[in-house]
Order: structure tokens, then C-alpha cells, then sequence
């Protein structure tokens, strides 16, 4: 975090995953800008997320103890269950690429609990505790409202990077120097 | 009649004087909070729709303002649609 601050002020800003055309990932993702809608589908045994900010979507296994042989992924391991009218979630193995915030940094010990329900006939609260003991010297809560909107539909996300553009003898990726 | 062995409605219905009474328990809050309780759909089930930050109006409407709905493109026509519905 301190070598990240410094960069920015000597104006080189950290950049962020979605900067490279990577999805933010958890916990972020929940947070989506104004203009980008995520939608919610519920089925007994899982609740499925899609957001339409780069097309990515997120799995909630319901009743469900972690994998314990889950790979690091920017969204991480999910499961929920219900307290009540609360929907809650926990998150563990998310990748080290995803960031709080957008510059936050935190280990592989991230562990999310979300707190999500019903505010109102047409509003929705999603809370999120981060905690990281390797990172943090306490938890973060992360808190936000959300609109419903019913006729609104998901619409394709594609991110470019010009610098995966094929050049002018069709060769794309990236170009080492001197070569 | 003490005001302590009056219910929490009548209390209100009281205090706001008779010419009022009826505009009064309208706006009482213990019923308001009972009205919009009873509205909000709570538990399993009640998640699933499409949803947006509460700040996605105020971004068409900015635009509007500049008269940027052209360049804003499809998808600001059809959400001011929808959430002015």
C-alpha cells in the first residue's frame, strides 16, 4: 500500500484490474458504477449474479461449506445462507489481483461476509465486511443501496485494449523490448 | 383520561386537533411504517431482478440536462423509460 501511494504521487497511479480490461472482482464488483445494472436470479440451491460490467457473472452455492481446494478468482468461493430476510454471504479465496477500492491490496486470508436484503418495496442494501488479518488491523464495511429496475435487460459488455490490437503485419500481444 | 393509557395512533390523532384528524392518522408514523412493511417483499425470492445504483437516474438526467441523450446512446433511452415507470 505504501509503495502504491507513493507511485501515485510520483504520478504513476496504480492500475487497477478493470484499467487492463480485467473485471474489478470481489469485493468491488457488488459495487457497480451507476450506468452498469447486475441482476440477481435465485434458485433454491444457488443464487447466481450477473453483472454487466465485462460480462462476468458470480455463483453462490446456498447451504454449502467452502471447497477447501478452491483456486484464487476474482470473485472467489461463495456460499449464503439465510438469516431471516437477510441473504448472507461468505467469500474466501479471492484473487490477490482484486483490490478494495480500487488500490487496497489484500492477502489470500481475505475473508468477505455480505449482508444483503430488502430496504424498501424497490431498494436493495448490500453490506460487506472485509477482513484480512495479514492486511488489516481491523475489518472494513463497505455499505451501498441499489434501485430496481423491472424492465431494465443486461446488455453486452465488451472491454478493448488497444494494446492487444493485431499491429499492421497482424502479430497482437504484447511486444517485449527489442523485439 | 390519562394520555399514558391511550394507544400510540390515538395519541397522534390527539395531538394534531381535531380539524386536522383525519389528514393527521393518515400520516401517523406507526401506521405509515406498517404500510410500507407490508410492501417490501423480505426473504428468499425477494432478490432476484435487475438493479442499480439509486445515482443511474441522476446520471440521465444530467446528461439530459447537457443534452447528451443522443451520445448517451441506447442504453439511457431505455433506462429512463424503465425508471420513470
Amino acid at each position: 500500500m505504501a509503495k502504491r501511494t507513493q507511485d501515485a504521487k510520483d504520478g504513476h497511479p496504480y492500475a487497477f484490474t478493470k484499467s487492463r480490461c480485467l473485471p474489478a472482482g470481489m469485493p468491488s464488483a457488488m459495487f457497480t458504477p451507476p450506468q452498469l445494472p447486475f441482476q440477481i436470479i435465485e434458485e433454491p440451491n444457488q443464487i447466481t449474479v450477473l453483472f454487466e460490467e465485462f460480462s462476468v457473472f458470480r455463483i453462490i452455492r446456498m447451504n454449502e461449506a467452502h471447497d477447501p481446494d478452491a483456486d484464487p478468482s476474482f470473485m472467489g468461493d461463495s456460499v449464503g445462507h439465510w438469516e431471516g430476510d437477510t441473504l448472507v454471504v461468505d467469500t474466501v479465496a479471492v484473487s490477490q489481483e482484486t483490490t478494495l477500492r480500487g488500490v487496497i491490496p489484500h492477502s489470500d486470508k481475505l475473508h468477505l461476509v455480505e449482508r444483503i436484503r430488502r430496504s424498501g418495496p424497490g431498494t436493495l442494501e448490500i453490506e460487506v465486511t472485509a477482513d484480512d488479518a495479514k492486511t488489516f488491523d481491523g475489518p472494513w464495511v463497505l455499505r451501498d443501496s441499489f434501485q430496481r429496475v423491472p424492465r431494465l435487460r443486461l446488455t453486452e459488455y465488451i472491454c478493448t485494449n488497444d494494446r492487444n490490437r493485431p499491429d499492421e503485419a497482424g502479430w497482437s500481444g504484447i511486444q517485449l523490448p527489442g523485439g | 383520561m390519562e394520555m399514558t393509557k391511550l394507544s400510540g395512533s390515538l395519541r397522534a390523532l390527539l395531538g394534531c386537533g381535531a380539524v386536522l384528524a383525519a389528514s393527521c392518522l393518515v400520516s401517523t408514523p406507526a401506521l405509515a411504517q406498517s404500510k410500507a412493511s407490508a410492501a417490501i417483499p423480505k426473504g428468499p425470492g425477494s432478490l432476484s431482478g435487475v438493479w442499480v445504483s439509486p445515482r443511474f437516474s441522476n446520471v440521465f438526467k444530467a446528461d439530459e440536462g447537457l443534452g447528451g441523450v443522443e451520445t448517451g446512446g441506447r442504453r439511457r433511452y431505455r433506462a429512463a423509460a424503465a425508471v420513470g415507470s
